[in-house]
C-alpha cells in the first residue's frame, strides 16, 4: 500500500512539471509584456529597468521559469503587479468562496445523482427511468450561467426570496454577525442559489454514470445469487449491489474536478462570489502574469492531490485492486 | 465456385444487402427522441443559414431612437441598448457559435484521430508522452486555462478556435487509443501484418473505416461542449468580443441588474438557443452511439 501511495506520487511529478512548462511557456509566448499598462511618462528607463528587476522580470527565461518553479513548490507565486500583495495571500482569500461552492455543489450532485441513478436503472425501462433521463439530458445541456441567470430572475428578482449577490452581507445591512455561526449562517443564505445552479447542472453525470454502473452490477452472476436465494429485493439493491456499483464513482469524484471549478469560475461571475474565478477575471485586464499562473497552479495543485486521494481511496475501498 | 454457391443464397443475400451504415441508419431511425432532436436541430440551422439573409434588418445598422424595444410585430425578439433588431442578431450569433464548434470539432478530431492512433498503435514511449500530456491538459479546469489564454493572446475568433482545439483534444484522443488497443489485435490486422502492409495504410485505410462510427459518435458530442464552453466565455466577456454578435456575448446584459430584473428579452432567447442546440446535439449523439454501439444500447 506504501509502495502503491509513493508511486503514484512520484509518477505525479511530471504531470505536474508540464502544468508548470506549459502555464510558463503560455506567459512567454504572449505578446505584450508585463508593466505595458504603467504607462506613465515621467517613468524613466532606469525606473522600469528597476521595476523589472523587482520583479526579476530581466533574467532570462531558464532562469526565470527555474526560480519560479522553486518558489511556487514553495507556496510563494510571487508579487501581484497591479495589488503589490503577494499572489499567495490574494489566493488564500479567495480559496474559502470557491472551496465552499464547489465542495457543497459537489454534495448536492452527489445527493440528486446517485439515488436518481439507482432508481432509473431498477425502473429500467419504465416511466421513471425516462423521465430521469430526460431530467439528465437537460442537465448536461443546461448552461450554467443561464441556469444561474434563471435562478436569480426567478428566486430574487421575482419572489425577493434570496440575496442577488455576493458571498456575505455587507456589515451595516446583513445579518452578518459576530460569531462564526452568525456569518456562515449568512454565507449559507447567500450560496443556495449558487450551489443549487452548480450542483444541479452537475448531478446529471454522475446520475447517467450510477445508473450504468447500476446496469451492469444488476445483470452479474452474484446479484441472480442473491435472488435466487430468495433475498428481499431492497437487501439485493442496498446490500449487494450498490456497493459494488458505487466504489467506481470515487474515481469520477477525481475526474470531475476540473470541471467542477470550471463551473465554479462561470458560478461566482454569475453569482458575484470573490472567488478564483473573480480573482482570475479581474487580473486579465491588467495582464497581471504572476496572479494568472499563480491561480492556475494552486488548482493545478489541489485537482492533483484530490486525483491521488481519490484513487488511493479507491484502492482501499476496493479490495479487488492490487496495488502492484 | 464457391462464389456461385454465395449467390445463390438468399439468406446470404438478404443479409449482405444491408450494410453497416444502413443498420446504424435504421437503429437510429428507432430512438423517436434522437429523430426528434435531429429535426429541431436541422430546423435550428436552417434558421441560422436564411435569417440573416432574408431579414431586414443589417446587424450592423441601429437607430438611437429604437433601443430597448420589447418584443413586437415588427421586432419579433425586441431590439438590444444601441436598437440593434434581436431576432435577427440572435441567428446571426448563431452562424458564429455553430461555425466555431464545427471548426474546433473538426481540430479536435484531427488532433485526436492522428495522437490517438499513434498512441494505441505504437504504444511504449509514444503512449507514454501523449498519455501523460492528455493527463495534463485535463487536470486543468478547462474555463479558467481559457481564460489565462484569451487574456494572454487576445479574444478574435481565430484564438477562441485555436484555444479550444488546443485544449479539447485529449478525451477523443483517449477513446480513439482504447478502440485501437482493441482493434490492433483483431484478425484482419494480423492479416495486413502478414501481408507486409505498412503502417500508415495500415491506419488510414483498414483502421480508421471501423473507428469512423466512434469519430462520428463524439464529434456529435463534442458539438454540444464547444458550444457550452463558447457561450460560457462569451458570456465572461473573454470570447468572441462585440459588435460580433455568439449566443454566449448576447446573454451579457444579464449580468447587469438593470437589465435582468427588467428586460427579459435580451437575454432569455439566446440562452433557450444555447441550451436548445446543446441538448438536441447530447441527444443525437447519444442516438447515434446507441445505433453505433450494441453494446451501450439502454445504457
Amino acid at each position: 500500500m506504501r509502495g502503491f501511495v509513493i508511486r503514484r506520487i512520484l509518477q505525479m511529478i511530471p504531470v505536474f512539471l508540464g502544468i508548470l512548462a506549459l502555464l510558463f511557456l503560455l506567459t512567454e509566448l504572449a505578446p505584450g509584456r508585463p508593466l505595458a499598462d504603467i504607462q506613465d511618462p515621467r517613468l524613466s528607463p532606469a525606473h522600469r529597468e528597476r521595476m523589472l528587476e523587482r520583479f526579476g522580470l530581466d533574467l532570462p527565461v531558464h532562469q526565470r521559469f527555474f526560480n519560479w518553479v522553486v518558489d511556487a513548490v514553495q507556496g510563494d507565486f510571487g508579487e501581484s503587479i497591479t495589488h503589490r500583495r503577494p499572489v499567495s495571500e490574494m489566493i488564500a482569500g479567495a480559496l474559502p468562496a470557491t472551496l465552499t461552492l464547489s465542495i457543497s455543489s459537489m454534495i448536492v450532485s452527489l445527493l440528486l445523482g446517485i439515488p436518481l441513478g439507482i432508481l432509473s436503472a431498477i425502473y429500467k425501462g419504465r416511466l421513471i427511468d425516462n423521465i430521469c433521463s430526460v431530467i439528465a439530458f437537460i442537465g448536461i445541456s443546461m448552461p450554467v450561467f443561464f441556469f444561474g441567470v434563471l435562478l436569480i430572475l426567478i428566486f430574487s428578482v421575482g419572489m425577493e426570496l434570496t440575496p442577488i449577490s455576493g458571498f456575505g452581507s455587507a456589515p451595516p445591512f446583513g445579518l452578518r454577525g459576530e460569531t462564526l455561526l452568525e456569518i456562515w449562517r449568512d454565507r449559507a443564505w447567500h450560496l443556495i442559489l449558487p450551489v443549487t445552479a452548480l450542483g444541479m447542472t452537475g448531478a446529471a453525470g454522475y446520475m447517467r454514470y450510477t445508473r450504468s454502473s447500476m446496469l451492469e452490477v444488476i445483470t452479474s452472476d452474484y446479484i441472480r445469487t442473491a435472488r435466487a436465494k430468495g433475498l428481499k429485493e431492497r437487501r439485493i439493491i442496498f446490500r449487494h449491489a450498490m456497493r459494488n456499483a458505487l466504489i467506481p464513482i470515487i474515481t469520477l469524484l477525481g475526474l470531475q474536478l476540473p470541471a467542477l471549478f470550471s463551473g465554479s469560475a462561470i458560478t461566482e461571475a454569475v453569482f458575484g462570489l470573490p472567488g478564483l474565478g473573480q480573482i482570475l477575471l479581474q487580473s486579465v485586464t491588467g495582464r497581471n502574469f504572476p496572479i494568472l499562473i499563480g491561480v492556475m497552479t494552486m488548482v493545478a495543485i489541489i485537482t492533483l492531490i484530490s486525483a491521488l486521494i481519490a484513487e488511493i481511496m479507491y484502492a482501499v475501498a476496493d479490495p479487488r485492486i492490487k496495488y502492484d | 465456385m464457391s462464389e456461385q454457391v454465395f449467390k445463390d443464397n438468399e439468406l446470404l443475400k438478404a443479409n449482405k444487402s444491408e450494410s453497416y451504415f444502413a443498420v446504424v441508419r435504421r437503429q437510429f431511425m428507432k430512438n423517436k427522441l434522437a429523430v426528434g432532436a435531429l429535426i429541431v436541430l436541422i430546423f435550428i440551422i436552417l434558421l441560422c443559414i436564411f435569417v440573416p439573409i432574408f431579414s431586414p434588418y443589417s446587424m450592423q445598422i441601429f437607430f438611437a431612437d429604437n433601443r430597448l424595444i420589447p418584443p413586437s410585430g415588427q421586432h419579433w425578439l425586441g431590439t438590444d441598448i444601441i436598437g440593434r433588431d434581436l431576432f435577427t442578431r440572435l441567428f446571426v450569433g448563431g452562424r458564429i457559435s455553430l461555425g466555431i464548434a464545427l471548426a474546433v470539432t473538426a481540430i479536435t478530431t484531427l488532433i485526436g484521430f492522428t495522437l490517438g492512433s499513434l498512441s494505441g498503435f505504437y504504444g511504449k514511449w509514444i503512449d507514454t508522452i501523449i498519455m501523460r500530456l492528455t493527463e495534463v491538459i485535463l487536470s486543468l479546469p478547462f474555463i479558467m486555462i481559457a481564460i489565462v489564454v484569451v487574456a494572454l493572446f487576445g479574444s478574435s475568433i481565430q484564438v477562441l478556435i485555436a484555444t479550444f482545439g488546443a485544449l479539447m483534444w485529449p478525451g477523443i484522443t483517449r477513446i480513439i487509443r482504447g478502440q485501437i488497443l482493441m482493434l490492433r489485435e483483431a484478425e484482419y490486422m494480423k492479416a495486413c501484418e502478414a501481408l507486409g502492409i505498412n503502417d500508415f495504410s495500415r491506419i488510414t485505410r483498414h483502421l480508421l473505416p471501423n473507428l469512423l462510427p466512434f469519430i462520428i459518435v463524439y464529434a456529435t458530442l463534442n458539438m454540444a461542449s464547444v458550444i457550452l464552453v463558447e457561450s460560457a466565455l462569451s458570456f465572461l466577456g473573454m470570447g468572441v468580443s462585440p459588435p460580433t454578435p455568439t449566443w454566449g456575448n448576447l446573454l451579457e446584459p444579464a449580468r447587469e441588474m438593470i437589465h435582468l430584473a427588467n428586460r427579459p428579452w435580451l437575454f432569455i432567447p439566446p440562452g433557450v438557443m444555447i441550451f436548445l442546440t446543446v441538448m438536441c446535439f447530447n441527444i443525437v449523439g447519444d442516438g447515434l452511439r446507441d445505433a453505433v454501439d450494441p453494446k451501450s444500447r439502454g445504457r
